[in-house]
């Protein structure tokens, strides 16, 4: 483990030919790979930044397989990073040791679909959109909805608590987990929690599992609630001259027994670039917008529009819509994935966060996000779940302009700090992996941290999974 | 294909990953590698001097990707990744080893039309005829008897159209003849040049650009019932845009360019079949004609107009077939892409699988008969002799 994590890090080598022939019985000859591209395309993520080779990347087919694998690697004392699809941005995914990348994009099966349970049992590498996709077929659907769901798998989901828009109204990964087979370092393939929501076993272990990054175990299977697609939806645009209206506007509609399927909040900087890509005729001048999406019976999505619309107005919203058809609730949505995907060609490199305050101070934390663009002289654009106070503030940078990045940092700092100033978070969806180690600190007491370090040495004595990732 | 320059920038990748989801090979082996964000990144850091261009694992990942656009319409950054490969693919034109062998194979087409045919003897699986196109058929027929005069089309007709599938060429000219219009086939063409560009013989592409803007004289549209090709002939503006002796040239030679089915359903053309025999068809959409052209309603529209024709819909009718896979990425790919669209055909129970481009004919005909499948492959001009 070296001392300090570079961006740009090389490792002493760990797996030796032997090693290598070892890896190559286990998971088949085109189950490991080990050229100098391959362990290139296997050095990033999603993040910015980060670059690290691992030594061989394997494609296990099978929990056996991971098994015997992880005993190697344990014998050897090899670093193992465990991947999905990579997509996730806080580092998790990066071998910042080196050693062995194990992909699990092959063990990609739905294995049991209980539509009668209500529960739907994976292999780890299925990607979440075919899950919804074959789920759909049935009339069912998964709600915790990253926006990484076209690439992200359920076992990367699991291992970073994974949530979206939809968390409002339905929660997050956690909420719908009622269990998983794990490989646990010394090879032992063990099922933990079962397939009933009710289950008090023992200690929450699948829990435990659930946003460990990586670092405890490594999944192979899990089996997760599912529930009825609901009936009927719609979408309602509210657009407002400053940002606290639209803040009073979310605590009305939800204080006043209607809880929709989606708040999303845009900042200015979003709204613009909204008008410059697909155009709705929005106000350039507006501070802020909200989409909310309803969802449920027709008849109560009727009524809940009309009281979501009410409540906007009272909130002192310029302007409020109520998407005519599905067709203009598409095109609304579209329109914010096309705000925000703005944010990524308009700088090199984009810091983006992932905080989370309690709703009522969202007005605040956006006054002191912008207070911090202003003071450090750069631009941040401010996209976010309003309904559960979950904020994704980008700051817009370059990191081969030192200056600049510098200042971003002192930025992104400062949008910590607010955070947990606020009593929230430093983050609410992304993870901790690297980004945030060096932050950990100032989030756990130094008792917490040293629970974590103590659980990591029950699972993994000799600290092989994901090293260098969460606690410093 | 945008001449956005911004979307042509490695840089521009944020590594969001939704580009794994419809790449289709991707999709096969699930290696990064072999996935155009994994490609973005190597060839950035190729770009810095990080990677080196000479290490064959490089080239070998440049080899795997189909350059079919999937990946750029689903990017929030509109990052256009087959551009990227085919720039780093030309890089290797210009600066590696083993390139000007390959190079000089490309040239040999120019120099000698003719040397095609060896080319398609190695390539295909598909009989070939003993006479070329116009060995068979003049380079200018009139207008049917009977019919009042539309105006002059040249038919483009491609390689493996000219010298292999000639029946559906024959097929396509009768058509447009039968509806009225004069069609000239020009003497001086050349290959599209679309493999050539993919490839990264940029060099070549752009020569074959020019004989074939050349050949084509005054005419109303230029018709060719190859997507790869109509692919190619329309990207000629972008090709030639900063030849300053071509560029005017170029701009209205690709303007006037039409995919068969586009000209047909343009003109209100709707051919029917001869026969009145019951048939039940499919339709596979070529990368070519889906995602560089947008063409993919034409051909249904046509096909829905047919008598006594039971249309039906193959899962995943836009699944690419594999063909245009080359090296390792053809031995390691192309097989299991080709097997899903096999199953895919068989399920449907279609009689006959009707499609638009040359590759895609072949590899069809290839699956279907090493499948045991009785299903025909052919191109839509010749569903209206059948």
């Amino acid at each position: 483990m070296p001392p300090s994590i570079k961006k740009e890090t090389t490792n002493k080598p760990s797996v030796t030919a032997a090693v290598l022939r070892k890896l190559r019985t286990i998971a088949g000859p085109d189950g490991v790979r080990t050229s100098p591209a391959d362990l290139t395309a296997y050095s990033f993520d999603g993040t910015s930044t980060w670059f690290a080779r691992p030594e061989a990347v394997v494609f296990p087919t099978s929990a056996q397989q991971i098994s015997r694998l992880l005993m190697v690697a344990n014998e050897h004392g090899i670093p193992v990073t465990v991947r999905g699809a990579g997509t996730n941005v806080s580092g998790g995914s990066i071998p910042v040791a080196g050693g062995i990348v194990l992909v699990t994009s092959r063990m990609n099966r739905i294995l049991n679909l209980d539509a009668a349970n209500f529960t739907v049992t994976v292999e780890a590498g299925v990607v979440l959109h075919d899950l919804n996709r074959e789920l759909a077929k049935k009339g069912l659907f998964f709600p915790p909805d990253p926006q990484s769901f076209l690439a992200a798998t359920i076992g990367g989901c699991v291992s970073e608590n994974a949530g979206g828009p939809y968390a409002v109204k339905y929660g997050i990964f956690k909420h719908y987990l009622l269990g998983m087979t794990v490989v646990l370092t010394s090879g032992a393939i063990v099922k933990l929690g079962g397939a009933t929501v009710k289950n008090v076993v023992g200690f929450d272990l699948p829990s435990l599992i659930c946003g460990s990054e990586g670092l405890l175990a490594v999944i192979t299977e899990v089996t997760l609630r599912v529930q009825t697609k609901p009936g009927a939806s719609r979408t309602i645009m509210a657009t407002f001259d400053n940002i606290r209206n639209a803040g009073t506007a979310v605590h009305l509609v939800l204080s006043r027994g209607t809880l929709p399927a989606k708040i999303e909040l845009m900042d200015n900087w979003v709204i613009n670039r909204i008008e410059e890509n697909s155009p709705l005729g929005l106000p350039v001048h507006a501070q802020a917008m909200l989409l909310f999406e309803l969802d449920g019976l027709p008849q109560s999505v009727a009524i809940e529009t009309e009281a979501v619309s009410a409540r906007c107005t009272e909130a002192g919203a310029i302007a409020v819509r109520a998407a005519r058809d599905a067709k203009e609730a598409d095109a609304f949505w579209a329109a914010r994935r096309a705000g925000f995907s703005a944010v990524f060609g308009a700088a090199p490199t984009i810091l983006a966060e992932d905080v989370t305050v309690p709703v009522s101070r969202i007005p605040d934390f956006i006054d002191r996000v912008k207070e911090l663009s202003r003071v450090n002289d750069v631009t941040i654009a401010i996209i976010g779940h309003a309904g559960d106070g979950n904020l994704h503030p980008s700051v817009l940078t370059d990191s081969s302009d030192k200056r600049h990045y510098a200042r971003a940092q002192k930025a992104i700092a400062g949008i910590f700090d607010a955070a947990l100033e606020f009593n929230g978070v430093i983050s609410g969806e992304h993870g901790i992996g690297l980004e945030k180690r060096l932050f950990l600190k100032k989030a756990l007491q130094p008792e917490a941290i040293d629970l974590l370090r103590n659980i990591k040495k029950v699972f993994d004595p000799k600290g092989i999974l994901n090293p260098g990732k969460i606690w410093e | 294909m945008n001449n956005n320059k911004q979307h042509k920038k490695p840089e521009r990748c944020m590594k969001c990953g939704f580009c794994l989801y419809p790449c289709p090979v991707y999709g096969i082996d699930h290696v990064e590698t072999h996935s155009p964000r994994g490609r973005n990144v190597l060839i950035q850091r190729a770009n810095k001097l990080l990677v080196s261009t000479d290490d064959p694992s490089y080239q070998e990942s440049l080899e795997y990707c189909l350059v079919c656009g999937r990946c750029k319409a689903v990017c929030p950054a509109k990052v256009s990744s087959g551009d990227i490969t085919q720039a780093a693919r030309a890089n290797l034109y210009k600066n590696g080893e083993g390139f000007t062998a390959a190079k000089n194979k490309n040239r040999e087409i120019l120099k000698n039309r003719l040397s095609i045919k060896r080319i398609q003897n190695a390539v295909s699986g598909v009989k070939i005829p003993l006479l070329p196109l116009f060995n068979q058929i003049q380079r200018i027929i009139k207008p049917s008897a009977g019919t009042s005069r539309r105006g002059t089309v040249v038919f483009f007709p491609g390689c493996v159209f000219e010298f292999v599938l000639t029946d559906a060429a024959k097929a396509m000219i009768h058509s447009l003849a039968a509806a009225g219009f004069a069609v000239v086939c020009p003497e001086n063409i050349t290959c599209c040049g679309q493999e050539i560009w993919t490839s990264g013989d940029t060099d070549t592409a752009l020569q074959m650009a020019r004989v074939n803007i050349d050949a084509v004289s005054e005419c109303d549209a230029i018709i060719t019932g190859c997507a790869a090709c109509g692919a190619a002939l329309k990207n000629y503006t972008l090709w030639l845009a900063e030849d300053s002796a071509y560029a005017k040239k170029a701009e209205s030679f690709s303007s006037k360019v039409n995919d068969y089915s586009e000209f047909l359903v343009k003109m209100n053309v709707f051919p029917q079949r001869a026969s009145g025999k019951k048939i039940t068809i499919t339709w596979h959409d070529p990368c070519y004609s889906k995602f560089s052209q947008n063409i993919f309603s034409e051909p249904r529209t046509l096909l829905e107009s047919l008598y006594n024709v039971t249309f039906v819909e193959m899962e995943n009718a836009d699944a690419c077939c594999g063909e245009g896979l080359s090296g390792s990425a053809r031995e390691n790919i192309s097989a299991g892409m080709l097997a899903k669209k096999v199953d895919a055909i068989m399920q449907s129970q279609a009689e006959a699988v009707v499609t638009s481009c040359a590759g895609c004919i072949t590899a069809l005909s290839r699956g279907c008969a090493q499948a045991g499948s009785t299903a025909r492959v052919m191109h839509i001009a010749q569903i209206f002799d059948l």
